[in-house]
């Protein structure tokens, strides 16, 4: 089974090149059924990364590109007259898919957002007072750019704080710059295949709730977020939910090590990615105040104390 | 709370403890204020009042600082102060005596630092030298009273720390809290304190504790006629006697300092002027044949106050045991070292044995001389004495009668002398106290042809039933005389018996009281007020306590303490007990070091962390430290790179450890791991033992 995640990284790194650790946490974000943000400046991937995960993990994948006049109705579906059949049929947003991509969801407004975020959270979504279920697996992978970009809304804390992860692609290394350049990169998207099944995705997601957390552990994730809710500090203090994400996230980070048991550098792993947006708020999140903030907690507690 | 400073590797959930920065709330400033007021307040009567006067500056700048009138000066201005304070200091510093200048430095450095309050530290050495300033009060005054008013400073000295650890727990505004923590404290100290007291060897200090260069008070070593006035203003404690045995009645109580054998005419004084020192080392060479004491003797003790002085208070013929007190020929007695704190001697007195039956030449010569061409008059009227009667007690009762049958009183405030004229006295003013009756009739004496001398010292005392026993005060000082008879030795004569014999048989009367109540200006003063029931007996209760304070606290010393220690457990010496408090106090450490130890590591940690921990700490002394957000892998590599010696026990230990703590093991699977581990940590022990730092 652990071959298969492996199968699955290795994949995405022929066409995400030179970003393991990115990859890697981005899998991990999934396999802890959890939603991924990814932010960064345009050119740098997202979409790519997106595409390859959802291509890699063999789900049914839909794309919408987030623009300010972009309606709810655009994303979630709407009821629609049919003269012939005399009744409303509905037709289904891009939402009904195991994996939307929102690109640039930063550029839609609030209300266009907030139609999302709550599928998001509840798995469902109401259309003309009839609750529909979302396929399962759901995931969502959201792109953002940065803050400073013209024509961006931000997203609320409360919005943020349902992303299991954010992260950032960053520039590539001089390497892999030049692998891409070489038309290494792109051009394979199409070629990708399925590495795993849906039932296969189902039992590694299942592997993760198996994971063992020693008591410390626990501990050691409490300790770090009471830390963000200490008088003096200066970022926002992380919510239990937070807290479960660290730990979930960095359980799946111990079954990509191929580990039957979470220990302090899966926490420290995962740790920034998945606070960085909880901890940081408005306009600062675009520095690197939010990875700081995070390190700052890190620097502060040793695993071995607990 | 545990402060660890020293070891960073290892930074324990700091959540609850203090930062190193200093942020008191206005509660603790203003306490702190407060106790700095009252430790200032028992120290001031030895401070000189420039220094109290750039104390209040200091204070009240600082008053002003919490008032938010002024912003906290920068070092620099402190250290402009703190230099020109200690220029100061030195200048004066020869006429204020080592022990007082030193005082003075400690005040100063106390007042200095409230400026300075920067860290955690300063703060803690604020609260320490404030107690050490208490501590050192304690050497000037030692009476229960002071001793009371101290504790209360040292209350409010812990209950500043006390709001100040509390400040940290909750916002605090009550001021209540923190001095009940703190009396509670206090409290829970008492049977330490008591055990220490009693139990805690007293060896001599290892350096001389400078003597206070204290004003002398007392009798002094020269007397004229109106000179003890100025004693008899006073009712300051001089001793207390408790007799053991055959107490001898209240005309008897003749307490000798001084015995004054020269006379210039104007005064009285001691057989030349010698020093101490001199005094001691002619006795070394000349050793006195003491007379061979008759009839039983007198014990009692006497707990003197300090006077600054040689001189000790006893009855005559006195005998005494101890090592720093010796006796002088004319039968009083001397310390080798001034009495500076309070001294409790044990004293037989013979009253039966003469002093002195016989009288050399040399002797009697000086008890018989005179200055030409003084008090003619005196003179004359011996001469003529001398020629009715050829008996010497017949002249001496002569001279007796003649002062209790003509005009002559006694008072304190008697008519001054033109030049100290004891003609002027005996034939004139005829109204004086015991130094013109001690005098008149001891030169009297002498011009007869009698050899005689002036006593000093202090006649009675008050009896306090309480505590069955005699209080001298100095309004008891009091001057008689000694003639030498012939087969009789020296005897004493109290011409003040003829003019005023109640004075010897009751003491003060009250008449003579409201004289001297009169004199004192002191309104506090208890002894002022004799003439109310209740109010005198309430100071006789406060007197009775405070004698066995004096008694039994400050008189305890290690000769009292080895009789009691070898009374409760059989035979005791001193390096024995020396011996037991040093092992108890190495093993209290040691526990104190243990505790904070396993304190550090917490002790509910199980063993393979806390061996962890300990080879964490220990590579922290060799200087490879771990930082938190490092995982254990890379910390293990890193120590393979920087002490490759211990580099591969430390990473199986590492791993060994992160099995036991992490994984989900069953018993069985846990016991062969844990002893691999053990064995890990055993021989990394081993090898970072040999490295060097």
């Amino acid at each position: 089974m652990e071959s298969l995640i492996h199968a699955a990284l290795a994949q995405i790194n022929t066409v995400i090149l030179g970003k393991k650790t990115e990859t890697q946490l981005a899998l991990a974000c999934l396999l802890a059924k959890g939603h991924l943000l990814i932010e960064d400046l345009p050119g740098m991937g997202k979409t790519t990364l997106a595409q390859a995960l959802a291509k890699t993990l063999g789900l049914s994948f839909q794309r919408v590109q987030f623009t300010s006049d972009l309606l709810p109705a655009d994303v979630v579906g709407i009821s629609i007259y049919q003269p012939e059949e005399q009744a409303f049929k509905l037709h289904k947003g891009p939402i009904f898919s195991q994996l939307l991509l929102a690109d640039e969801i930063n550029r839609a407004s609030p209300k266009t957002q907030s139609a999302l975020l709550e599928a998001m959270e509840e798995k469902q979504v109401s259309i003309d007072g009839v609750t529909h279920h979302l396929p399962e697996p759901f995931f969502v992978i959201a792109t953002q750019n940065p803050l400073f970009h013209a024509g961006t809304y931000p997203l609320p804390e409360s919005q943020l704080d349902r992303f299991m992860m954010r992260i950032s692609l960053g520039f590539p290394s001089v390497e892999a710059e030049k692998q891409i350049l070489n038309g290494q990169g792109n051009g394979q998207l199409s070629n990708l295949k399925a590495v795993l099944t849906l039932a296969q995705l189902l039992t590694l997601q299942q592997q993760v709730n198996n994971i063992y957390a020693a008591d410390s552990i626990l501990s050691y994730v409490i300790g770090l977020c009471h830390l963000s809710r200490e008088a003096d500090f200066s970022g926002n203090p992380l919510s239990p939910r937070a807290a479960k994400a660290v730990l979930q996230a960095a359980k799946a980070w111990a079954l990509i090590a191929q580990r039957d048991h979470v220990l302090p550098e899966d926490i420290q792993a995962v740790f920034t990615a998945v606070t960085q947006h909880r901890l940081s708020s408005g306009f600062n999140e675009v520095s690197t105040q939010g990875q700081s903030l995070s390190e700052q907690i890190l620097m502060q507690l040793d695993a071995a104390t607990f | 709370m545990i402060f660890n400073t020293h070891n960073k590797a290892i930074k324990v959930n700091e959540v609850k403890t203090i930062p190193p920065s200093l942020a008191l709330n206005s509660t603790t400033h203003w306490l702190l204020l407060v106790s700095q007021l009252i430790n200032f307040s028992l120290i001031m009567a030895q401070l000189t009042s420039w220094m109290l006067a750039l104390i209040a500056l200091c204070l009240l700048w600082q008053s002003a600082i919490l008032a938010g009138l002024f912003k906290r000066p920068v070092s620099g201005v402190l250290f402009i102060i703190a230099i020109l304070g200690c220029i100061a200091l030195a200048i004066s510093s020869q006429t204020l005596g080592l022990l007082l200048t030193m005082v003075h430095l400690l005040a100063f450095a106390y007042v200095l630092k409230t400026l300075e309050l920067k860290k955690r530290g300063d703060f803690y050495q604020l609260i320490l030298i404030g107690l050490f300033l208490n501590a050192s009060a304690m050497i000037f005054d030692q009476s229960l009273a002071f001793a009371s008013l101290l504790i209360f400073a040292i209350l409010v000295n812990v209950s500043v720390l006390f709001s100040f650890f509390l400040l940290h727990e909750n916002n605090l505004q009550d001021y209540s809290f923190p001095l009940k923590g703190a009396a509670k404290l206090l409290l829970q100290s008492i049977p330490l304190t008591i055990i220490l007291f009693i139990v805690f060897p007293r060896l001599a200090p290892f350096w001389q504790v400078p003597l206070a260069k204290s004003a002398k008070t007392g009798l002094s070593e020269q007397i004229a006629p109106g000179d003890i006035a100025q004693l008899i203003k006073s009712s300051d404690l001089v001793f207390r006697v408790s007799f053991s045995n055959n107490t001898p009645a209240f005309n008897q109580l003749y307490w000798r300092a001084l015995v004054l054998e020269n006379y210039d005419g104007k005064q009285w004084s001691r057989l030349s002027e010698r020093s101490v020192e001199d005094v001691l080392a002619n006795l070394e060479l000349n050793p006195i044949n003491y007379q061979a004491t008759q009839g039983e003797s007198t014990v009692y003790q006497v707990i003197a106050e300090p006077s600054y002085q040689h001189w000790l208070y006893a009855l005559p013929v006195a005998q005494v045991t101890q090592a720093q007190i010796v006796m002088l020929p004319d039968y009083t007695l001397l310390t080798k070292q001034p009495i500076t704190q309070t001294m409790s001697y044990t004293v037989g007195s013979y009253l039966q044995t003469p002093m002195d039956l016989s009288l050399n030449e040399g002797k009697k010569a000086r008890n018989l001389a005179l200055p030409e061409q003084v008090n003619p008059k005196l003179r004359a009227k011996a001469q003529t004495l001398r020629a009715q009667y050829h008996n010497d007690e017949a002249i001496i009762q002569q001279v007796l009668n003649d002062i209790r049958q003509k005009s002559f009183s006694y008072t304190l405030k008697p008519p001054p002398l033109i030049n100290n004229s004891l003609d002027q006295f005996y034939f004139e003013t005829r109204a004086g106290f015991c130094v013109h009756y001690a005098s008149s009739f001891t030169f009297l004496m002498r011009a007869a042809g009698i050899p005689a001398r002036v006593v000093t010292g202090y006649m009675g005392g008050e009896y306090n039933r309480n505590g069955n026993y005699y209080s001298i005060y100095q309004y008891d000082a009091h001057a008689w005389s000694e003639v030498w008879l012939a087969g009789k030795g020296w005897v004493r004569v109290d011409p003040t018996a003829a003019v005023s014999p109640e004075r010897v048989e009751q003491g003060f009367s009250s008449a003579l009281f409201q004289q001297q109540a009169a004199l004192n200006t002191d309104i506090f003063n208890l002894q002022n007020y004799r003439h109310i029931a209740w109010l005198n007996f309430f100071r006789q209760q406060l007197d009775a306590l405070d004698y066995q304070w004096t008694r039994w606290v400050i008189g305890y010393n290690n000769k009292r303490q080895l009789d009691l220690l070898n009374r409760w457990f059989g035979h005791f010496s001193l390096w024995k007990l020396a011996t037991i408090m040093a092992l108890a106090i190495a093993s209290i450490l040691l526990w104190l070091w243990l505790t904070n130890r396993s304190q550090k590591i917490k002790p509910n940690y199980p063993l393979w962390q806390k061996n962890y921990l300990t080879a964490l700490s220990l590579l922290a002394d060799k200087g490879v430290q771990k930082v938190p957000q490092q995982s254990f892998d890379e910390f293990a590599e890193q120590v393979m790179k920087y002490l490759p010696k211990v580099g591969v026990s430390f990473k199986k230990l590492s791993q060994t450890y992160k099995k036991l703590h992490y994984q989900a093991l069953s018993a069985e699977e846990k016991q062969p791991l844990l002893a691999k581990h053990r064995q890990y940590f055993k021989q990394f022990k081993r090898q970072i033992k040999t490295i060097k730092k």
